[in-house]
Formats: C-alpha cells, structure tokens, sequence
C-alpha cells in the first residue's frame, strides 16, 4: 500500500514537471505578449497544482500536506490576480494583440 | 527520484529565462519574471521534500507573496514613474 | 449574518492559520497568537471590514463542488493548449472581443473574471463592473466557443444562489 502511494505520487509530480517544460517552451515558441500569457497559465495552474498534489500524497495527512494546500490556493488565486494585472497594463501602453491565423512568424 | 523533477525544473528555469533576456517589450520580461518566481517556488518546495527538510515550506509561502508584490510594484513605477501615485499629500 | 459570530469564525481562522505556521505547543507562543488574533479582527473591525464580503461562508460548500468543476476545465484547457504548443506548426487564431455575463453580484462577477483567467487559453484583460462587460483574450476560436456558450457563467450563477454581496 505505502509502496502504491509513493509510485502515484511520483508519477504525479513528474507530470506536473513535464507541464511545466511544455509551458516554458511554450513561453518560448509564441509569437506576442498575449499568446504567452495562456502559455504560462498552463504552467501555474496545472503544473503548479499537480506537483503539490503528488507532494500532498506523498506526505499523507499532517501539517505539513496543510501548508502545501495554503501554498496551492495561493499560487492559483495570486497568479491569476499577476496575468490580469499583466495584460491590462499591456493594453493601457497600446500593445495591440496580433490577428494571425496558421503559423506564426517570429 | 525527486533529482530528476529538480533537473526538468532547472531547464524550465533556463528557458523562461532566455525570454526574459531576449523578450522584446517590458512586458515580456516582466512575465518571464513572474513564471521564474512561480517556478522557483515550486523548485524550493520539491527541494525541501528531497533533503527531508519541510522548514523550507515556509520560505515558499513568503517567496509567493513576494513574486506578486514584486511584479505589481515594476507594473506601477513603469505606468506612472513613482511608486507613491495616488498618495494623499 | 450575525455579526457576532461572523468576529469569532475570524479570530478562530486566523489562529488556526498561526497555529499551523508555528507547530509548537508552548503557553507563550499560543497565547502570543491568540492575543495577535484578537487584536487583529479588532482593527479590522473598527475599518468595518467584516461582513459577508470579506468572508463569504455561506457559498462554502457550493464553492467545493464549483472547484471541482473547476479543476477538471482547467485540466482539458491545458491538455488542449499543451497539444498546440507542441504540435509543428502552432494553428493559433487569437481572438480579442467583449462579452456580456449576467452576474447580478459583484462577488459573482469577480468569481467569474478570475475563472476565466485561470483557465488557459482565454484571459479576462478589462473588466467593467457597472455594465458587467469583460475584454476577453482568447488563443483559439474553440476556446473562445467555449466560453460564449454561457457553461460557467450559469454555474457561477447558480453557486452564488440567492445572496447579495
């Protein structure tokens, strides 16, 4: 049993890695500010939220799987608040989205 | 096990961190900033559960409220110049 | 909501919160944290910060079950967003348009901007409250589909039920 929650949460937290790999090259491959923005939602929500789960499995249930839930609600609710903040301020200082269909040159 | 999560989260690091170098407006690398400190966050907590050393949790918890507070104070010294606007004086 | 018990809950989540931080069990620290506790909804008090606003216990346990929800649309979001960066040649159409949502609340429409921007591949840029209006950014026409067809906000409307934050 301990032997089948540690290989789950090992498998979680790597998947949460490889989301965040995806995010980054993401980061990297869009053409505006914008089409980044949905690049690094994926990383902080469903990488961030799947590694603190495989974490929170992991730990089992004490104090320390508590502070990993306060971590988690942190980082979905405080990221969300930065790429709002974010794509305003790039709207108030005239940055106009692209309109692009297909591939997108750099 | 959690070294080889440590390794794909330094390369992720490195990656967000050739946008920011390279990224052509302010807002780029203001983004690339704030997915490095979420990032690092992340780093620090698998790092604390590798060397059995939870206090590190903590740190994280800081370093979150820090990364926003960090990303708001660039976002409003570059719109208006100062960090004070909007003061009563 | 009662007013009085509105104080308590507060003070007794704030120590929890300093309680879990510490985890120790010393007299002195414990009644350190109690005193801070106190002290705090005092202040906060006295600014006339608590009320149902501050901390909406009531839409609770509805909240769970919206999270949930919730979860699983971010989880599909990313998968299909994930799939576009890795595939060859990124078939983007980024979209910018207005949409009208039918929250009559103010909690509900900010419960309903942040859902949008925590999912990926849409992102809520400007945000007006008096004509509840949202500029949304979307990275595909599917995306934005998804959120036109009205799914989540009759969920967030239907979570905040009856109350009138």
């Amino acid at each position: 049993m301990i032997v089948l929650q540690t290989y789950i949460s090992y498998g979680l937290v790597i998947l949460g890695s490889i989301f965040l790999l995806i995010g980054a090259i993401g980061l990297v491959r869009m053409p505006d500010v914008f089409t980044r923005m949905h690049a690094t939602s994926v990383m902080e929500t469903t990488g961030a939220s799947l590694i603190i789960f495989g974490l929170i499995i992991y730990s089992g249930l004490n104090a320390v799987s508590l502070k990993l839930v306060l971590v988690l609600l942190a980082i979905l609710y405080l990221s969300s608040v930065a790429t709002h903040a974010l794509a305003r301020a790039c709207i108030h200082d005239n940055i106009k989205p692209i309109k692009v269909s297909g591939r997108a040159k750099k | 096990m959690f070294s080889i999560v440590i390794f794909i989260i330094s390369i992720t690091l490195i990656i967000s961190l050739y946008r920011a170098l390279i990224g052509p407006t302010l807002f780029d690398r203001l983004l690339a900033a704030n997915i490095i400190g979420t990032t690092t966050v992340l780093f620090l907590i698998v790092y604390g559960f590798m060397t059995n050393r939870t206090d590190f949790l903590d740190i994280a918890i800081t370093y979150i409220l820090l990364n926003l507070i960090g990303t708001f104070a660039v976002l409003k010294y570059f719109r208006y110049g100062t960090l004070s606007h909007g003061e009563e004086e | 909501m009662n007013k009085l018990l509105l104080i308590f809950i507060q003070i007794v989540a704030l120590f929890l919160f300093w309680y879990l931080l510490s985890g120790k069990n010393f007299i002195l620290l414990i009644s350190v944290g109690l005193i801070c506790s106190v002290l705090i909804v005092f202040y906060q008090n006295k600014l006339k910060m608590v009320d149902d606003e501050s901390m909406p216990i009531s839409i609770l346990p509805k909240a769970v079950l919206y999270w949930v929800w919730l979860y699983k649309e971010v989880i599909q979001s990313s998968l299909y967003v994930s799939k576009l960066i890795l595939s060859k040649e990124m078939d983007i159409t980024p979209q910018y348009s207005k949409i009208k949502s039918n929250q009559k609340t103010t909690m509900g429409f900010n419960i309903y901007a942040n859902s949008i921007t925590m999912t990926p591949g849409t992102i809520s840029v400007i945000i007006n409250n008096t004509s509840k209006e949202i500029d949304i950014h979307a990275l595909t026409k599917d995306t934005k589909a998804s959120l036109e067809n009205g799914t989540m906000d009759n969920r967030i409307k239907k979570l905040m039920g009856d109350t009138d934050v």
